[in-house]
């Protein structure tokens, strides 16, 4: 009976081929732009997510409590003892791709004529440029975990600090800040290059050095963070909770709550999809109801005689609601096959994108390509199709059948 | 004709078996006002009509005398503003739209004036079309579509779509259509007004020829006074009225 039903309506598809195909062309255009937008803006999500991830956060952070809120105090830090047992437990954890301390503080960079407030951060060179090189390229000079010259006390600074600064790779800078302890303490250090995060307010601030330097500055020997990379991302929740139970007296918080920034862009970005996606649907569905219309006004004495027989309103009904949902799989796979093509041509040509406000480096434009996306919008499409058919239908089939048997 | 066999059991046809009696209509007091802006036309004024099983009847008179209105009543495509209707002995409730498909579906059968056949399906599958609302397995339907095509002398035509037969071809497969699901009522509204005399006589006697092998009881409407010489029961309205 379905395969019936499913032939019918089929022919009834190609009973007017041309009225058809701009009905399949519309919905095409719909899936397309739809795909391309989805495309964009998941690549929008991928990528972000990642720049969040490796060029600052890491996935997951732990600190003592009170550790989130205020770093540099002695109590809120996280002993040398803490540090080194949040190795060994992280070491048995799965997905991990590595882990790292970080001392963070604030102070001041100056070279005597110039002085700047900074934000410093002590680190694990190795480890923090395996997380950031690909995100945070060094902009001069060379990175922390370039090599060591013997009696040299490396730092790289964010580009903007040091044009602040007035200062180039190879020259000195002094980082003032308090010691833990109470008093001030200061520190010369030779910058070995400059760096850029893409973030303005970071490039202007920033200042990197090895963690036992660091700590040597303000008088600790533990860490204010301990910063854990994954291997795959989706995997933070589960490394987090296991974390947590292993050391329930620490704050332990995934990349997510640490960079709110995320989820304001993703918000945003998911607001302005609904939009353009709510505009795209109403479109696709007045285009398909307007075809569909001018079929069902041709068929009103069809749709009479199939009452005559016996038909049922309903069955009738599902019959062109079937038609148009033929007409939105046709148009949503050719739609399917253009912006597959268009996604890949377009992410293969690598075309710069201008920096997003906020940011100063420019990203290559990439449509992500994503079977649940795909599926979801085939899917959208044939239920526009279905509803743009089902809803004129209901002009021919409740029309009472003495009238629709003598419609012109 | 003689390629109709006997009749033979429909499944799904409960309600419209023979109950025994020879009565497949009757309707008493049938009115109907149609009401157009401000004025109201009387269409049916109190007609009464009794129908026995085999019964070939033709429904004449002028234009405008009711005999539409009548036929589309009587087929339970119209409600009367007053009267009741009984066929093959159930009473219709013409405010049940579900019981009155299904006895259209199961106890009647309709030719239209303009044939109206589907376009996108060949002459077997239009005939087909009854069967859809039965639970008759696929092959079967298509055996009994073309069985029925043959009866009407359409045999050789079972694939061909509406537009590439004649116009008493398709009137053929009108009839096979309203045949199919063997009905005890079929009605017609002017079945041969868009037929040359040559197919409008074919048509009759195809009718006759039904009529005698599968005892269908059939009621029609014309205008053609020649048609009336070879029906079994004339009615012959006026105004509204039998005349």
């Amino acid at each position: 009976m379905m395969m019936k039903s499913l032939t019918l309506a089929w022919r009834n598809v190609l009973r007017n081929t041309r009225r058809s195909l701009m009905a399949c062309g519309i919905v095409a255009l719909g899936t397309v732009a739809l795909l391309l937008t989805v495309g964009f803006v998941l690549a929008t999500f991928l990528g972000l997510r990642e720049v969040t991830i490796h060029s600052d956060v890491g996935h997951i952070q732990v600190a003592a409590p009170g550790g989130f809120e205020r770093a540099t105090e002695a109590g809120a830090l996280l002993s040398a003892e803490r540090v080194k047992a949040l190795e060994h437990a992280v070491e048995g954890l799965p997905g991990v791709r590595f882990a790292m301390p970080r001392l963070m503080f604030e102070g001041l960079a100056s070279t005597g004529d110039n002085t700047v407030a900074m934000i410093g951060r002590g680190v694990d060179p190795g480890r923090e440029m395996r997380m950031s090189t690909m995100f945070a390229p060094i902009d001069a000079g060379l990175p922390l975990s370039g090599p060591k010259t013997p009696g040299k006390r490396p730092a790289l600074l964010g580009r903007d600090l040091a044009h602040g600064l007035n200062v180039q790779p190879g020259e000195m800078v002094t980082i003032l800040a308090s010691m833990c302890g109470g008093g001030i303490n200061a520190v010369d250090l030779d910058v070995c290059g400059t760096y850029r995060t893409g973030t303005p307010e970071r490039d202007a601030r920033n200042v990197m050095m090895p963690l036992g330097i660091a700590q040597e500055l303000l008088g600790v020997d533990g860490a204010s963070r301990f910063v854990v990379v994954l291997n795959d991302t989706d995997t933070t929740e589960a490394a987090a909770k296991a974390l947590r139970v292993a050391f329930p007296d620490l704050e332990v918080q995934a990349w997510r709550i640490l960079s709110p920034f995320y989820d304001q862009v993703v918000t945003l970005y998911t607001n302005i999809f609904v939009v353009m996606c709510t505009i795209i649907v109403f479109v696709v569905l007045l285009s398909v109801g307007n075809t569909m219309l001018m079929t069902v006004l041709e068929r009103v004495r069809e749709v009479g005689t199939m009452r005559a027989i016996g038909f049922p309103a309903a069955r009738l009904s599902r019959g062109f609601a079937l038609e148009g949902a033929i007409v939105g799989m046709v148009g949503g796979f050719a739609g399917l096959a253009v912006a597959l093509i268009v996604s890949l041509a377009v992410t293969a040509l690598g075309i710069e994108m201008p920096p997003p406000p906020g940011r100063t480096t420019p990203y290559p434009l990439i449509i992500l390509v994503s079977g649940p996306a795909y599926g979801a919008v085939l899917l959208l499409m044939v239920l526009c199709g279905s509803v743009g058919a089902w809803v004129p239908a209901q002009h021919a089939v409740r029309k009472p059948i003495v009238e629709a048997l003598g419609y012109d | 004709m003689n390629a109709l066999g006997p009749a033979r059991d429909i499944p799904g046809k409960p309600g419209c078996t023979p109950p025994g009696g020879d009565e497949v209509v009757r309707a008493e007091g049938l009115a109907k006002t149609y009401r157009r802006g401000t004025g109201a036309v009387k269409a049916l004024r109190g007609v009464d009509l009794f129908l026995r099983r085999g019964d070939v009847t033709a429904v004449t008179g002028p234009s405008g005398s009711g005999k539409s209105t009548l036929l589309n009543i009587v087929g339970l495509l119209d409600t009367p503003d007053e009267g009741l209707v009984v066929i093959d002995g159930v009473q219709v409730d013409f405010r049940d739209t579900g019981k009155k498909e299904l006895l259209r579906s199961h106890c009647l059968g309709f030719v239209f004036q303009t044939f109206n056949l589907m376009p996108v399906l060949s002459a077997v599958e239009n005939v087909e079309l009854p069967l859809l609302l039965r639970p008759i397995g696929h092959k079967e339907r298509r055996e009994r579509a073309a069985e029925m095509l043959v009866s009407v002398g359409l045999g050789d035509r079972l694939g061909h779509r509406p537009r590439e037969l004649s116009a008493g071809q398709q009137q053929r497969v009108a009839v096979a259509r309203a045949l199919v699901a063997q009905p005890v009522l079929v009605l017609a509204d002017e079945p041969t007004a868009s037929l040359d005399s040559r197919s409008a006589f074919g048509l009759l006697d195809l009718m006759h020829d039904l009529n005698s092998v599968l005892g269908t009881t059939f009621l029609f409407t014309t205008h053609d006074p020649r048609l009336l010489d070879r029906v079994s029961k004339i009615v012959v309205l006026q105004d509204g009225r039998m005349a």
